[in-house]
């Protein structure tokens, strides 16, 4: 999301050619309010280094934001609120190597039944080389 | 959803108002249903149907519409955009 928006990153090519290959009769598309959080992160870490004011940096990435939230093909889901789900985190970050951050990125996708991850992270690199998610790049 | 746009309905007025109460609904007001002076529940329309999804040409002139919006002076690579993000996670454990 941030590349797609970003028309200087070298990656926005990669990116929209990503997004624009999920389409809506063949895929539904899937963010969690954690990588919302992420989203929202960097953006305004790189707003901030242009520095753009404060409430224009806020105008642009709430604009940003509802452009992406506005796709009819896109859903918001969580990690369930089951105490025994929370626990397996510990056991997800020891098998896959990952941060809790991350570790609940997974979880979210097991709970949701998610079989695909796009991302440019490659801290999830043992869970494509496990074959339990497959990676859109 | 705003809390002021729901209303209070009692289990009293639900039993004697359910048709109103239907059309309201249809309408797509929501209420938080009393019984006995406590909210022991919520009542609320499901999401409305779907538009029919975009077609291919239709989908992609879309994302190319939503693209941009940002121009870094210096773009982040995927390593740096990790980095950023985990630095933040080390500050957040470290209470900073």
């Amino acid at each position: 999301m941030v590349y797609l928006k970003d028309n200087n990153s070298p990656q926005q090519k990669s990116a929209f050619k990503l997004i624009s290959s999920f389409l809506p009769e063949d895929y539904e598309l899937f963010l969690s309010s954690l990588t919302i959080d992420e989203y929202l992160h960097s953006s305004l870490f790189i707003l901030k280094h242009h520095k753009i004011p404060v409430p224009e940096r806020f105008k642009k990435v709430f604009e940003a934001l509802k452009t992406i939230l506005d796709l009819q093909h896109l859903k918001i889901v969580n990690p369930s609120d089951s105490k025994e789900n929370n626990l397996k985190i510990v056991d997800i970050m020891q098998n896959f190597n990952l941060n809790p951050r991350d570790a609940y990125h997974f979880l979210t996708m097991q709970e949701n039944d998610i079989h695909e991850f796009a991302t440019f992270d490659n801290d999830f690199k043992e869970v494509f080389t496990k074959k339990y998610l497959k990676h859109s790049e | 959803m705003n809390i002021n746009d729901v209303q209070p309905i009692s289990t009293k007025q639900l039993r004697e108002t359910m048709p109103s109460i239907k059309e309201r609904l249809l309408a797509g007001e929501s209420f938080y249903w009393i019984d006995r002076s406590k909210p022991i529940g919520m009542i609320k329309p499901l999401e409305p149907k779907r538009k029919a999804p975009m077609n291919a040409n239709e989908y992609r002139q879309h994302i190319r519409k939503i693209a941009g919006g940002i121009n870094s002076k210096k773009p982040l690579s995927p390593k740096e955009l990790n980095r950023l993000l985990d630095k933040r996670y080390e500050e957040m454990l470290s209470g900073q």
